[in-house]
């Protein structure tokens, strides 16, 4: 009985560590200082299910952490890009499994 | 109007409310994003004093300007700026008179009609338009009767202005330039001679001299030009002939930019003061301020 309690916390741990950590992956043209990079921060934060952002000025990268279950679209996120003025370069979805 | 008191004015009326790393003393076409709001405050200290005719005038001109930029779309953004200003004129050390109050407002567009961007890099064309409304009082008095019209904190006319503005910054520093023309309108028998004026700066980051992963602000060391042309202006139909002439400015500054915050400070030095007549002479421009982003 308590090797199967065992097997079965186990499993249920390891489940949860499998679950998607999504994130995405954008690269944004026309940045050139900081002041530049909250606009399109502040911009990224008001989405619905945006859990963190990280930025890198020099590369024009943002790292953009999810929701579980939540979903961005290409179109969206240029939109809001370009509504803060600046161009949307890529767009890309990574998922992490641990 | 003298074209110390005219100078002090058209800063005003053009008192920059950018965004990154922008010139201290004009415009630019860095973009302000939809729906984005950004506040500057600026503290603007004129002092003239190099009086031809010898009487000894000295008029200082202090002012607070708010500026509210509003960004309607990524292509417009609408600005509002309204000074508070202070100004006193002091003739041989005996007889000073001063005024103090709101002045008048300027509302202003611009439109961005070329932009392209690269990483860490951005090129931008814009054309701005606005409007000067005689929100300030031009019918203040004292003791000694009606104050001139340079004293008054109003102008009492509607002006319009049209220009050109192009950026280009990359993340070391950036080049910005302003081409405008300021149509003005008589009010009280009086009317100023139009602003014609060509603005240049040159910014360059000088902290931090290697950019990290982690660099949130910079500091940047700024030099600007600015030529300021102001036509005669006409009394009661009169042209005056002490009005009006051309003024180059050099203006060394320095900025702070973080994500939110802009501080700065300049100062504005006339190397040339081609005055017509007995036109008082600048003697510096000093403003300082921050720039908020909501």
């Amino acid at each position: 009985m308590k090797r199967l309690f065992f097997l079965l916390t186990l499993l249920l741990f390891t489940s949860q560590t499998l679950a998607e950590d999504v994130h995405y992956h954008l690269v944004v043209s026309g940045l050139s200082c900081p002041f530049c990079v909250y606009g399109v921060e502040k911009k990224l934060k008001n989405v619905e299910g945006v859990v963190e952002i990280k930025s890198e000025l020099e590369t024009g990268k943002f790292f953009v952490q999810v929701e579980d279950g939540v979903s961005l679209s290409e179109e969206a996120i240029k939109a809001l890009v370009t509504s803060a003025g600046f161009t949307l370069v890529t767009f890309e979805k990574v998922t992490l499994e641990d | 109007m003298r074209p110390t008191v005219a100078l002090a004015s058209l800063i005003i009326m053009l008192a920059p409310v950018h965004a990154p790393a922008a010139p201290i003393t004009f415009s630019t076409a860095l973009p302000v994003g939809e729906g984005k709001i950004i506040n500057r405050e600026q503290l603007v200290f004129t002092r003239s004093g190099d009086d031809p005719t010898n009487t000894g005038l000295d008029v200082d001109v202090n002012s607070l300007i708010s500026v509210l930029a509003y960004g309607a779309s990524e292509k417009l953004a609408l600005f509002a700026a309204l000074p508070y200003l202070r100004k006193e004129l002091r003739r041989s050390g005996s007889v000073r008179r001063s005024s103090e109050g709101i002045g008048d407002l300027t509302i202003f567009g611009r439109y961005t009609l070329f932009q392209r961007d690269g990483i860490g890099r951005t090129l931008r064309l814009g054309a701005i338009a606005g409007i000067k409304a005689p929100t300030g009082d031009d019918d203040e008095s004292d003791a000694l009767g009606r104050l001139p019209i340079p004293l008054q904190s109003g102008t009492g006319s509607w002006d319009s202005f049209v220009g050109i503005v192009v950026s280009y910054e990359t993340l070391q520093g950036g080049l910005h330039s302003q081409l405008t023309y300021q149509a003005k309108t008589a009010a009280n028998n009086f009317e100023a001679g139009d602003v014609s004026r060509l603005d240049v700066s040159w910014q360059r980051r000088v902290w931090p001299t290697v950019l990290k992963p982690n660099s949130n602000a910079f500091v940047y060391g700024v030099l600007e030009a600015n030529i300021i042309h102001s036509q005669k202006s006409t009394v009661s139909g009169q042209v005056n002939n002490d009005s009006g002439g051309t003024t180059v400015f050099i203006t060394p500054g320095i900025q702070y930019v973080s994500k939110k915050l802009i501080l700065e400070a300049a100062v504005q030095i006339p190397v040339y003061q081609g005055l017509n007549g007995t036109a008082l002479e600048n003697d510096y421009i000093f403003s300082t301020g921050f720039r908020v982003n909501y």
